[in-house]
């Protein structure tokens, strides 16, 4: 990355442009959503995957766009792959813990 | 004192102190988020069927409220901007209206709150269900009055029937078996709900208390030492969108599925 006051005066301007486009994007991802969870896919494990998804990728476009992670330092790479390994391990035990109860009913 | 790399960036990290302090705290706030969704994730599948409600929360105020966030996470952003080349007026007018936003999102959102706290669910001693909004006016010591429906069971009560006409019911106080608000002491969807839309209901008030001090009482930065003024507002920024982030998955677990 260039760091010239030139450069990031260019580069905040193009960013700018960048922002107003993503909004639009987001704006019509929560519509596609709305338009999604209002629809039949089959199942309701299938209409999850479809909704969430699509807000997933919108949670990428304001991380990667309006907190310009996608030209951030490598360090802070670090921190979120860090972030996302305690989440899934933090995820992954619940649903294990859950998985290995043993309910055993007496009649 | 001075403290240092509020401007200048660290050789070791490549980042000024506040950037990297600010995303040390959103990833504490992942897990903190995280955990929250994982609970509720955990009670919905194990949640018996029929039990979990569905259609509780008006889906068209969750959209105003994400279009809201959206938008102003954009002028947050162009404020931003703007400071960065110099124009500190149009910062000052981008960021007002990512404050106006902000009130806007929680004034719907508390009408949504005082909504679920009027909502009832009334059972008669006969086994009847009615369900709906309490009409404070004309309800009396003796009587209930109510805009709402006629439930047939519990079933339908989880999961309303949509297009039904809303009526009004008055229901004598002594034929009442139990009546329940849609506060968080409901079910565990209620619950799930107060907590993690409260949670980032303060997240919002949190982030324009900041932002507004930054604007208001702390600019006079912006003419000493201009630069930090600006990594301030940056900052600030960032967790501005995070609270955007958290809200877009909020709003299609909630109100949509």
């Amino acid at each position: 990355m260039n760091d010239s006051p030139e450069q990031e005066l260019k580069d905040v301007k193009k960013r700018v442009q960048q922002h107003i486009m993503i909004a639009v994007g987001l704006a019509v991802g929560s519509l596609i959503t709305l338009w999604t969870s209002q629809t039949n896919f089959g199942s309701f494990t299938r209409n999850v995957s479809i909704t969430l998804g699509i807000a997933g990728i919108q949670a990428f476009m304001v991380a990667a766009f309006f907190m310009h992670l996608l030209s951030e330092k490598k360090l802070i790479y670090w921190f979120l792959v860090l972030t996302a390994v305690f989440f899934v391990v933090m995820i992954g035990v619940t649903f294990w813990a859950r998985m290995d109860s043993n309910v055993v009913h007496y009649h | 004192m001075n403290i240092p790399y509020t401007v200048e960036r660290r050789e070791d990290t490549g980042l000024y102190n506040a950037k990297l302090g600010v995303w040390l705290f959103l990833a504490s706030e992942v897990m903190l988020f995280g955990a929250l969704f994982s609970s509720y994730i955990l009670l919905r599948v194990g949640a018996d069927a029929g039990t979990w409600p569905r259609h509780w929360l008006d889906y068209k105020l969750g959209a105003i409220n994400t279009i809201i966030l959206i938008i102003s996470s954009v002028t947050n952003v162009i404020a931003w901007a703007n400071l960065k080349m110099g124009y500190f007026g149009k910062y000052r007018f981008y960021q007002a209206l990512t404050m106006v936003l902000a009130i806007a999102f929680l004034a719907i959102k508390s009408t949504e709150y005082y909504g679920k706290f009027h909502h009832y669910t009334i059972a008669l001693k006969d086994g009847r269900i009615a369900d709906g909004h309490i009409q404070k006016d004309e309800t009396t010591a003796d009587k209930v009055v109510i805009e709402g429906w006629w439930r047939t069971n519990e079933a339908e009560v989880m999961d309303p029937p949509a297009n039904v006409e809303e009526k009004k019911i008055e229901i004598e106080s002594k034929e009442i078996a139990d009546m329940q608000n849609y506060g968080p002491a409901r079910n565990n969807f209620a619950g799930l709900y107060f907590t993690m839309t409260g949670l980032h209901v303060l997240h919002i008030i949190g982030g324009v208390l900041v932002i507004f001090a930054i604007w208001g009482p702390l600019n006079g930065m912006w003419k000493t030492d201009p630069e930090r003024y600006v990594n301030r507002v940056e900052v600030a920024g960032l967790f501005w969108s995070f609270v955007d982030l958290v809200w877009l998955f909020i709003f299609p677990t909630f109100y949509l599925l």
